[in-house]
């Protein structure tokens, strides 16, 4: 293929499709005048976009497809005007403010009420601690006296008999 | 935007209903549902994945038209809507690697009517002939990649510009020139024996 005819080949889609500058379309019309096989390059294309045409032609749309986009618009402009009017109505900003400010202020009162023990209180849990080690501690001595008490019982029986 | 735009009639629909003028609306649905249509059912050969896609795409319109500032041309636009709605729609149903022709009972009705008028011609073996080329060249059509067919479908039958398709497809103007190239240049090899059998 000549390099002339290679150039032409490039540009012949968009020729077709007239999608060309002018100046181009006059270059490659002084090709094609005396060149064949990028005249007949151009007819096949040119045939080839007829025959698209021709071989797929446009469909309706059917029957009920208006009522069918019809009622769909209907919802849409149903469902656009609620979400403008849940926006716009004054009760519901208040509502959302209160429910802010109330989230906000259980936040502030949450953290506040997180401090850590004071020395006082530190000294006062650990006394309590103390205190019911003690208890364990008795109750463990009652524990001992009394089965002394019945080890005693069980020798004074035996000294009777 | 101007109030009135004559050499604009689409922007000059979108500006009416931007002021409340729904009939406005109206008309731009009724200019672009068949062209739309066609070009979604083209691209997924689905009739009734294309109605309802084209549905949605006149809700997006609805939706978006109250606040968009047009840029380009208003057809671009809703080609584009479209476009992206198709890639959406035919990558949840996994169609996109689908190039086998899907007729559907509407279009085998269609073909079952054309063959009774052919028989009732004066020359059937000629109109045998002529069907056989059609569906060639659709069968042609339809094996090309998506994209590809997508910009020869806009090209050939939506009769959109370089230009307007880089828009529609998100490329260049260069890519969609490119694109177009190749894709005739396989319609041209898949179609080489018809066209020798009528003697081109």
């Amino acid at each position: 293929m000549k390099k002339e005819c290679q150039e032409i080949s490039d540009h012949i889609t968009a020729l077709a499709d007239q999608e060309i500058s002018p100046e181009k379309v006059e270059k490659i019309n002084l090709h094609l005048a005396h060149c064949q096989d990028c005249r007949h390059k151009l007819d096949e294309i040119k045939k080839i976009q007829e025959w698209m045409r021709k071989s797929w032609p446009d469909i309706k749309p059917s029957q009920g497809f208006d009522q069918s986009f019809m009622d769909a618009l209907k919802k849409e402009k149903a469902s656009e005007k609620r979400r403008t009017s849940w926006l716009f109505t004054p009760r519901k900003w208040v509502a959302v403010c209160a429910l802010v400010f109330f989230l906000i202020a259980g936040g502030v009162f949450l953290t506040q009420n997180k401090k850590e023990l004071t020395l006082k209180q530190y000294i006062i849990s650990t006394e309590f601690e103390l205190i019911s080690n003690m208890h364990v501690i008795r109750n463990l001595d009652a524990l001992e006296n009394y089965e002394m008490l019945l080890a005693m019982n069980e020798i004074g029986k035996v000294i009777n008999d | 935007m101007e109030s009135t735009n004559i050499n604009n009639p689409d922007a000059d629909l979108l500006y009416r209903f931007q002021n409340g003028e729904e009939e406005a609306f109206m008309e731009l649905y009724h200019k672009y549902k068949t062209p739309i249509l066609n070009y979604i059912y083209r691209s997924c050969l689905d009739r009734f994945m294309a109605e309802d896609l084209t549905q949605e795409v006149f809700l997006q319109v609805f939706r978006g038209a109250k606040g968009y500032k047009p840029q380009g041309k208003i057809s671009s636009w809703i080609y584009t809507i479209a476009t992206h709605l198709l890639w959406k729609g035919m990558k949840k149903e996994r169609k996109i690697l689908k190039v086998v022709s899907q007729k559907t009972s509407q279009d085998e009705y269609r073909d079952l009517t054309d063959n009774i008028k052919d028989t009732r011609t004066q020359d059937p073996l000629g109109k045998m002939e002529e069907k056989q080329g059609k569906t060639a060249v659709r069968k042609a059509v339809e094996s090309l990649p998506l994209k590809q067919r997508q910009a020869v479908i806009l090209s050939i039958y939506e009769q959109l510009s370089y230009k307007d398709i880089g828009e529609v497809l998100d490329v260049s103007e260069g890519a969609v020139k490119v694109m177009i190239h190749r894709a005739k240049k396989i319609l041209k090899k898949r179609l080489s024996n018809f066209f020798k059998e009528q003697g081109s």
